[in-house]
């Protein structure tokens, strides 16, 4: 894949991340197939894995271990209030500069 | 199926590759609890795999889920990845601190024991031979008396020193050492 797209799509990947936490917790490997199946994102576990960590870190989210029959325990992310926030911000910022760059990019294309 | 259920030839396939993550991670000098965290979620995307793939796995079962997964080069930050950047490995004090604390304790009484014996021994005996070779009864009988009381003012002064002293010679000589060498650290050397 080429540096620009894997670059392009880098910043979008914790947004992505927190919004599908936005409804409802998940696990882990649930998140990296939700993420997967969306075209042109296409992210894996060596992606969204980190992103976790870090979010847990900086407590955006919260997490829950809960049994999993499949082997070890499943941990559980949630939204945190921070977490939420931090969401809503990145919405109007990514909304922002989706606006602008769809105005650069259709003048360029006229 | 759980982990505790898996082969031990079939587990130790999982640890391999958990252990080169881990490996990866800490070249990109994530925390701790970052790394733990996002091993175990390696290791229980694992688990579900094989658990989709049927009750008892096999080993080529393993190797499949193993091969779909994300190899562990690509949990290395974008900046390091063409680099041959090693971590950096800082200058740790925690050396000397690796020390079995208890043999040097154990090594330092019986050494400093060992010392003041071998002090002692060579000067009652240098005394023994100096009185041997001299003649009379009277220079035998002070030489004695004043070589009784030199061991006597001796372990008197042994014992009081030893009373101020925190640890034992070899720990009070690493302690010094270890200043000398590193300074800036000034890390107790335990």
């Amino acid at each position: 894949m080429q540096q620009w797209i894997t670059q392009f799509r880098k910043g979008l990947v914790e947004l992505c991340i927190m919004a599908a936490l936005r409804d409802d917790e998940a696990y882990g490997y649930q998140i990296v197939e939700q993420l997967g199946r969306v075209a042109g994102l296409e992210v894996t576990e060596s992606t969204v894995y980190p992103v976790l960590a870090r979010l847990a870190r900086d407590r955006c989210v919260t997490v829950r271990t809960a049994p999993s029959p499949a082997g070890p325990p499943r941990r559980y992310y949630r939204l945190s209030e921070i977490g939420r926030r931090r969401l809503q911000e990145m919405i109007g910022h990514w909304q922002s500069i989706q606006h602008s760059v769809n105005q650069l990019t259709q003048g360029a294309l006229s | 199926m759980t982990a505790a259920e898996l082969k031990p030839d079939l587990r130790k396939l999982i640890d391999a590759r958990l252990d080169a993550i881990d490996r990866i991670l800490v070249r990109s000098a994530i925390s701790w609890t970052e790394r733990r965290n996002i091993v175990s979620e390696v290791e229980t995307q694992i688990f579900e795999l094989l658990a989709r793939r049927g009750q008892i796995p096999t080993q080529e079962d393993v190797l499949a889920v193993l091969d779909s997964l994300d190899p562990p080069e690509s949990y290395l930050p974008e900046e390091l990845r063409n680099s041959n950047v090693e971590p950096k490995v800082e200058p740790s004090s925690q050396n000397w601190s690796q020390l079995p604390g208890r043999t040097v304790r154990l090594a330092g009484k019986v050494g400093g024991v060992a010392v003041c014996v071998a002090v002692l021994v060579v000067a009652n005996v240098t005394v023994i031979v100096i009185m041997v070779t001299s003649e009379g009864v009277i220079p035998w009988l002070v030489t004695l008396a004043g070589l009784a009381w030199l061991n006597y003012a001796g372990l008197r002064r042994f014992k009081a020193w030893s009373a101020t002293r925190q640890g034992s010679l070899i720990e009070d000589l690493r302690h010094a050492v270890a200043e000398w060498l590193m300074p800036k650290n000034r890390a107790p050397a335990t």
